[in-house]
């Protein structure tokens, strides 16, 4: 079966440093991915390509067969927007710092992008926002501006508000990483329900390694822009082969 | 009031976008001199010719407010002994109807080049300068220079010279106009020269001492005086300046209108119609009646009077 | 006496309306040229974007006295024409239109990248984002520095006297002349730009409060 997102020889540089070195990775549909790996190796990165926030200097990433570079001259460029606009719908994403709209009520940063990408009309939209502000534990918190929620509260919007959209591939980038510690675990149990009650393939980058031990069916540990262990979760947390997951894991291990 | 080369904080630059706009007409000049007028980039889309102007059927008349010579009102309705004597004069060439174009005193001409008016008339003297940049017709209004002073009872000075002997004094003159020449040629040290906007703000300084003399055109202090009171002030002909005479003035591609001026002029000079209209301002019609424009526009920088 | 003050009211009357239009004009296409200029300063086409540096450089860089003179004097040599009041107007609102493009480009800048980002993520077009997400944390920033330019533009109607228009300053002025009254006319030259002033800055109010964000996302 053809894999959902293909990652091929992907290369990214700021300046003389490598961030992304001749990456490849498939991904197929329905797959919970953990991203894991110390700071700086290119997971935020390779979700932001994804989500094509990013240019590249070399390779080729399809998503559902679709593929996100022309070759120019200069080298990969995106697709024409016209094109990309079809890609990106497929994929939602969730971003450390939240990104909610600060002049929109929690309602409105979710009913409005429903509204403007013509996936559902006002009503429903509005009842679609419910729904998943119930399932996140915030009806209560409707008509409120986000300046008025916890960090905790603030993520949850967020992941309620790219959940709307329906799409097929979910990226979140160290959605807990901001929280005070007391409010991460609300936002986990928020994304271990997402996880088991859908089919949509997950990528999600973090630090809370018995969280993506539960969350992930694939765990791939990130060292200098390469991946450097990829197996199950039992794998590569109990039997790491490479010293420096190995290293990585001894450390997180320490600070939990 | 009417000066000559009359400074205004921005006159480099008026004079720089007049020559630009000079420069750009310079064809249509070229082809008025051969006789042709037609084919001017201004010509063509202002058309000031006088067939033109009698198929719009009204003249555009650019003047700024310097009472007596031109007056605007404040319905905006025109005055003045200049904009009077155009109307008449157009009457005569077959336009009845002349409409004020209401311009600051240094806008004229760039307006009158750009097409913007017809002619202008408002007390604008002669100089050789503006004589190359627009076409005058013969003079209609000339005036002698003045001094106005405080009434002490006791005689004060009568001439430039005088003002230049007493270093007590100081001269107001309209900013860069041909006074402050006048003043300098008798002797006057720049620094007891003082430029003055406008004639309201040169009585104000007279009254509050910021200067002691101020000096202009005759028929402006005159304007003024009446406005003042003659008790406070006195008024007095400079003495050994010359006369100064002002005309309408013309686009430089309209020679034929400003001919066609010129005849109808002078054939209000000739029955009386003209003598009577300026008199009734108080202007001398006997003053323009030996000069020309030849000789004004020809006529070196004014001179303080006989030299000793 | 009263001859003298029906002069004076007739006169300033009118000026008082010749300038009223010019702000008013000058005003709506400045904040036109602000918004079409400041977002091609930031689009993605290097034409737009040259276009408006353009625009913005020149307009900025010589002094409204050069443009209207241009616009007024020079202009008829090349076959075009403007009416005074045209003339003025567009004068005042290219020339504060410049800052304005400023304005809205950097009140624009202002709004973080996370925004853009996530309206990315959230799969809305360049055109959305713009429209639904950043305009509406951008404006706000705005309105006031538009306030400001707005009584600057106020301010500088008064130039218009150099092309036949009859303005309150020019009003005054020619009252002055004909009447050698100087304190009178000052004084309601004064009180006329004030009261304008004022209905500006209540303009201004109004806008800063149909445009506020919910409180605590107050721009600082
Ligand atoms: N805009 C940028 N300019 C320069 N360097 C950057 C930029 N963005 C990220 N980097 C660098 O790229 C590397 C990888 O970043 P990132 O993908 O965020 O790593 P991770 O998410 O694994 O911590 C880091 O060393 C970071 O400093
Ligand atoms: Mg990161």
């Amino acid at each position: 079966m053809q894999p959902l997102i293909r990652i091929a020889g992907l290369s990214k540089s700021y300046g003389s440093s490598r961030i992304l070195d001749n990456l490849s990775l498939d991904i197929p549909a329905g797959q919970k991915v953990a991203l894991i790996g110390p700071s700086g190796s290119g997971k935020t990165t390779i979700l932001r390509i994804l989500m094509t926030l990013e240019s590249i200097d070399s390779g080729q990433v399809e998503i559902g067969g679709a593929r996100l570079f022309d070759e120019t001259a200069t080298g990969p460029a995106y697709v024409a927007e016209r094109r990309l606009r079809p890609i990106r719908a497929q994929v939602g994403m969730v971003f450390q710092h939240f990104g909610l709209f600060p002049h929109l009520t929690v309602e409105r940063n979710i009913v409005l992008p429903q509204i403007l990408n013509r996936v559902a009309s006002e009503p429903e939209a509005r009842r679609k926002a419910m729904e998943l502000l119930d399932l996140m534990g915030l009806a209560d918190k409707a008509a409120h501006y986000p300046d008025r929620l916890s960090g905790g509260q603030k993520q949850r919007v967020a992941i309620a508000r790219a959940l709307a959209l329906q799409p097929r591939v979910m990226l979140f980038d160290e959605p807990t990483s901001a929280l005070d510690p007391l409010r991460v675990n609300e936002v986990l149990q928020v994304l271990h329900a997402v996880a088991r009650t859908t089919d949509m393939t997950m990528l999600l980058v973090t630090h809370e390694m018995s969280f993506a031990r539960n969350f992930a069916d694939r765990v791939l540990f990130f060292d200098h822009g390469r991946i450097v262990e990829d197996g199950p979760p039992d794998a590569v947390f109990d039997t790491p082969r490479d010293p420096r997951t190995q290293a990585f894991l001894r450390l997180s291990s320490q600070g939990e | 009031m009417p000066r000559l080369n009359r400074e205004r904080p921005h006159r480099a630059l008026l004079a720089g976008l007049a020559l630009a706009t000079l420069i750009v007409g310079a064809p249509a000049a070229r082809a008025d001199d051969v006789g042709s007028m037609a084919g001017s980039p201004s010509g063509s889309q202002s058309g000031r010719g006088l067939t033109t102007l009698r198929q719009r059927g009204f003249a555009r008349l650019a003047m700024s407010n310097e009472p007596p010579w031109a007056v605007i009102r404040a319905d905006g309705s025109i005055g003045g002994a200049g904009p009077d004597l155009v109307r008449a004069v157009f009457r005569r060439m077959g336009i009845d109807d002349v409409r004020g174009v209401v311009s600051s005193y240094g806008a004229m001409i760039p307006g009158l080049m750009a097409g913007r008016s017809d002619l202008i008339d408002s007390g604008m003297f002669m100089t050789p300068g503006r004589c190359m940049a627009v076409a005058y017709s013969q003079p209609d209004l000339c005036d002698r220079e003045a001094l106005i002073m405080q009434h002490k009872g006791r005689p004060g000075p009568r001439s430039y010279r005088d003002v230049a002997a007493d270093p007590n004094l100081l001269i107001g003159v309209p900013a860069g106009g041909s006074e402050e020449r006048l003043a300098l040629t008798a002797g006057v040290p720049p620094a007891r020269i003082v430029p003055v906007p406008d004639g309201p703000s040169g009585m104000i300084m007279l009254e509050t001492g910021r200067i002691q003399i101020y000096s202009l055109p005759a028929m402006s202090g005159r304007h003024l005086l009446d406005l003042w009171g003659t008790r406070r002030f006195d008024l007095i002909p400079a003495d050994g300046t010359p006369v100064m005479c002002a005309g309408a003035a013309f686009s430089r591609d309209a020679t034929d209108l400003r001919d066609a001026y010129d005849r109808a002029l002078a054939a209000l000079q000739a029955n009386g119609d003209y003598a009577r209209l300026l008199t009734r301002y108080g202007f001398d019609p006997a003053l323009s009646l030996h000069r020309t424009r030849a000789d004004l526009c020809a006529a070196p920088q004014p001179t303080a009077g006989p030299r000793p | 006496m009263t001859a003298t003050l029906i002069d004076l009211a007739v006169s300033m009357g009118r000026g008082l309306a010749i300038t009223a239009w010019l702000t008013m004009g000058g005003c709506a296409l400045a904040l036109a040229c602000a918004f079409l200029f400041g977002l091609g300063r930031v689009s993605e086409r290097r034409a737009v974007r040259a276009i408006s540096i353009g625009y913005i450089e020149l307009f900025r860089g010589t002094s409204v006295f050069v443009q209207i003179f241009w616009l007024y004097y020079a202009l008829p040599a090349f076959g075009i024409l403007l009416s005074p009041m045209v003339s003025g107007i567009v004068a005042l609102g290219l020339n504060v239109g410049a800052y304005g493009a400023e304005i809205v480009r950097s009140a624009v800048g202002a709004v973080g990248r996370d925004q853009a980002e996530a309206s990315t993520a959230l799969n809305l077009t360049r055109w959305q984002s713009l429209r639904y997400i950043i305009l509406p944390q951008a404006v706000p920033r705005m309105i006031p520095v538009f306030g400001n330019n707005a009584v600057e533009l106020l301010k500088a109607t008064a130039i218009v006297s150099l092309i036949s228009l009859s303005d309150i300053t020019f009003q005054a002025q020619q009252f002055r002349i004909r009447t050698g009254q100087t304190i009178m006319p000052f004084i309601v030259t004064l009180l006329l730009y004030f009261m304008l002033y004022l209905l500006i800055l209540h303009g201004v109010r109004r806008a800063e409060r149909a445009y506020a964000l919910p409180s605590g996302n107050r721009p600082s």
